[in-house]
């Protein structure tokens, strides 16, 4: 079978020494530093959970949600990309045949379980329907047991995303 | 024999060949969807062109015939730009639906696309839209989208299975398969189309969304439907929540028995396999004790389906203790026809005669009647009530109906939990190898026997050399890979 090949970035020969990308990223950590030991008071930082950090943007990895089309059904078809693609393997799809003529296919159960995920949005990127998104601004998550940390396919589709962009965008 | 030369590699071969079947022989590969051995020559798909040196156009590969200097090409970049060109006209009305498609990861379609394909679309207009899900009986799923027109369903029931349900009807963009009105896909083989339709336009209700197959292992094994033993795949795998289950059976060429093919009932068999089962797992000294020492007679009933080695070691086991052994193979009159279906069910019937088992109903019946101790292993005619007032002790490999005195049940692996051989109806030895791992593995029939008497040869390898090869005239490493063929009892 056919292997299609993308591009790889990091193939100069500046990058392939490593050093300059070292002490690029060296340079931000040492400014900071010096500007947080000359002015100790005016430290850049949030009494968490008190008070919640204002800055998380659109593309914060936070809680996964399953997304719906514009007709208010579920955008999922059960192809399986995000769990074939996550390390974790912490998604658990069964699919079953949808019967209301919009698709064939959908997910009878849907559960990710949060506690093994790593939050690396693989699956958000393998989803050819833009189904599983992790825009939802949820970054801390409390349950009492260990099976709440399982989300299923309703708890997943109830969770409202936090950038306006609500339903799927696959055509 | 002619010389010819494929990407300038020097192949001899038989004049008069067909260049396609040469190339697969030979590991080059050639794109293609109607051709098929066992289906033969079609030409419809266009798809295994080939470059031959002198001819003026690019030829397809499955109707030219070898002769001496044949100069083929399978990779020149005009051939790459041919196919890439085919595909795409193939492409244009195909719904791409690949996230929803079972076919997805092992489809030639995908396949063909990633290796010559990769443009980008220059559709522009409305795709023609056909019927998506037609249920075409048999457990067969018919999606005319998919469709590539390979026409090898369509000459699956004319020329194979003889029962002709399948046409393609229409022109143009028209065209599609389909079945006549109220007339649906039904002969004992008709699943075989799903694997005879390169893409996903044919595909199997049993199997529908229930696994990707990528995420599937396979271990070649033997069906046990039948005493004819067609090779089989079985696709099994562990999902997170749930335990080692076979998810599909395909079948496995191989010329001398099944060429492509297996029957419904065979493929539809592993739903037996999965079936859960409680586990009852056996104490050796009790065995022993109501086995070995008691000298009242004893009465032993072994399934015929049994592997060689299981039946071997029952045998030994028997013979030691003075227990009568006989296995009955089961008979149905209605299964068998002309083709591969075998009216005889027990799938290793025919190493009884090898093994010097006695098959006579009338003399199983006879001993039961006197017999103080009868031992069942899987055999159905004991889970039925027979008329005898011995106490029976089921070995089983499933739970059966009316399983009465609980202690008296012995669980034990079966077939796809354990590595063995079968002698099919024509006498061809067979290996299949384990696939399912869980609960039941432990506990093989060999384990258990020797766990009571642990004299007995302790594993296959030496129950092979010191019985087995003898028994049989040849021994385990003689085994081909398709099968051996064995001389008759009386020249072993
Ligand atoms: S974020 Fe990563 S680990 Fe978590 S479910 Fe998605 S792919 Fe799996
Ligand atoms: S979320 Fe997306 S990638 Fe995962 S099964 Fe559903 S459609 Fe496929
Ligand atoms: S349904 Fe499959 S096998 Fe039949 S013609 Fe279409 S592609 Fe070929
Ligand atoms: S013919 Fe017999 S051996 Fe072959 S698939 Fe059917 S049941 Fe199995
Ligand atoms: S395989 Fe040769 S034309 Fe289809």
């Amino acid at each position: 079978m056919g292997v299609k090949v993308v591009h790889r970035h990091g193939d100069t020969l500046k990058e392939k020494m490593y050093l300059p990308a070292i002490f690029a990223g060296m340079k931000v950590t040492l400014s900071h530093f010096t500007k947080n030991i000359s002015n100790i008071n005016d430290m850049q930082d949030v009494c968490y959970p008190e008070q919640m950090p204002s800055d998380i943007t659109p593309r914060y990895r936070g809680v996964h949600r399953l997304t719906k089309r514009a007709d208010d059904s579920i955008a999922c078809v059960a192809c399986f990309m995000c769990a074939t693609a996550c390390p974790a393997e912490c998604i658990n799809i069964v699919a079953t045949l949808r019967e209301d003529n919009i698709d064939e296919k959908m997910p009878q159960k849907f559960e990710i379980d949060l506690l093994e995920c790593i939050f690396c949005g693989y699956c958000v990127e393998a989803c050819p329907c833009d189904a599983i998104r992790m825009d939802s601004g949820i970054f801390s998550i409390i349950e009492r047991e260990r099976k709440d940390f399982i989300y299923d396919k309703e708890k997943l589709l109830s969770i409202k995303g936090a950038f306006g962009s609500e339903n799927s965008h696959a055509k | 024999m002619v010389n010819i030369s494929v990407d300038n590699q020097k192949i001899e071969v038989e004049e008069n060949a067909l260049l396609i079947k040469v190339l697969q022989d030979n590991d080059v590969e050639i794109s293609h969807f109607c051709y098929h051995e066992a289906l033969g020559v079609d030409g419809n798909c266009r798809m295994c062109m080939v470059e031959i040196e002198g001819a003026k156009r690019p030829q397809i590969a499955c109707n030219t015939l070898c002769k001496e200097g044949l100069k083929v090409h399978t990779k020149s970049p005009n051939i790459l730009k041919v196919k890439q060109e085919i595909l795409e006209l193939e492409l244009i009305n195909h719904p791409v639906d690949c996230p929803v498609c079972d076919q997805a990861g092992e489809c030639s379609l995908q396949n063909y696309y990633m290796d010559f394909g990769l443009y980008g679309s220059r559709h522009s207009v409305e795709k023609t839209k056909k019927a998506k899900h037609v249920d075409l009986g048999s457990n067969v799923m018919l999606d005319q989208e998919r469709c590539v027109l390979c026409a090898r369903c369509t000459r699956f029931t004319q020329n194979i299975s003889k029962s002709n349900e399948l046409f393609i009807i229409g022109r143009g963009d028209q065209a599609r398969v389909s079945s006549a009105p109220n007339k649906p896909l039904n002969n004992p083989y008709a699943m075989n189309v799903i694997d005879l339709c390169p893409v996903g336009a044919l595909t199997s209700k049993d199997f529908r969304f229930q696994q990707r197959v990528w995420f599937l292992d396979s271990v070649e094994s033997i069906c046990h439907g039948c005493s004819k033993g067609c090779n089989i795949t079985i696709d099994h795998n562990t999902t997170k929540f749930d335990n080692d289950r076979i998810h599909r059976y395909r079948p496995r060429r191989n010329m001398a028995i099944n060429s492509y093919f297996m029957c419904d009932e065979g493929r539809l068999s592993f739903h037996k396999e999965n079936k859960k089962s409680r586990h009852f797992p056996f104490n050796a000294s009790t065995l022993r004790t109501l086995m070995c020492t008691d000298e009242s007679k004893k009465v032993m009933l072994a399934n015929a389906s049994l592997s060689v080695e299981n039946l071997s070691i029952l045998k030994l086991f028997c013979d030691k203790y003075s227990i009568e052994l006989f296995s009955l193979p089961i008979v149905d009159e209605t299964f068998g026809d002309d083709w591969l279906r075998n009216s005889v069910r027990s799938a290793n019937a025919s190493a009884l005669e090898f093994l010097e088992i006695s098959s006579s109903y009338e003399a199983f019946l006879k001993a039961a009647q006197t017999s103080k101790l009868l031992i069942n292993i899987n055999h159905p005619l004991l889970f039925e009530n027979i008329e005898s007032h011995a106490k029976i002790m089921h070995f089983t490999t499933h739970d059966f109906e009316d399983m009465g005195d609980m202690r008296n049940i012995v669980s034990f692996a079966s077939y796809s939990h354990e590595n063995g051989t079968l002698i099919n109806s024509d006498n061809i030895i067979q290996k299949f190898s384990k696939s399912l791992h869980n609960i039941h593995s432990e506990n093989t029939l060999h384990h258990i026997f020797t766990q009571i008497d642990n004299t007995l040869y302790k594993t296959q390898e030496t129950l092979w050399s010191g019985y087995i090869s003898k028994q049989l005239g040849l021994g385990f490493s003689d085994i081909q890979k398709m099968g051996t063929k064995l001389k008759g009892v009386n020249n072993a």
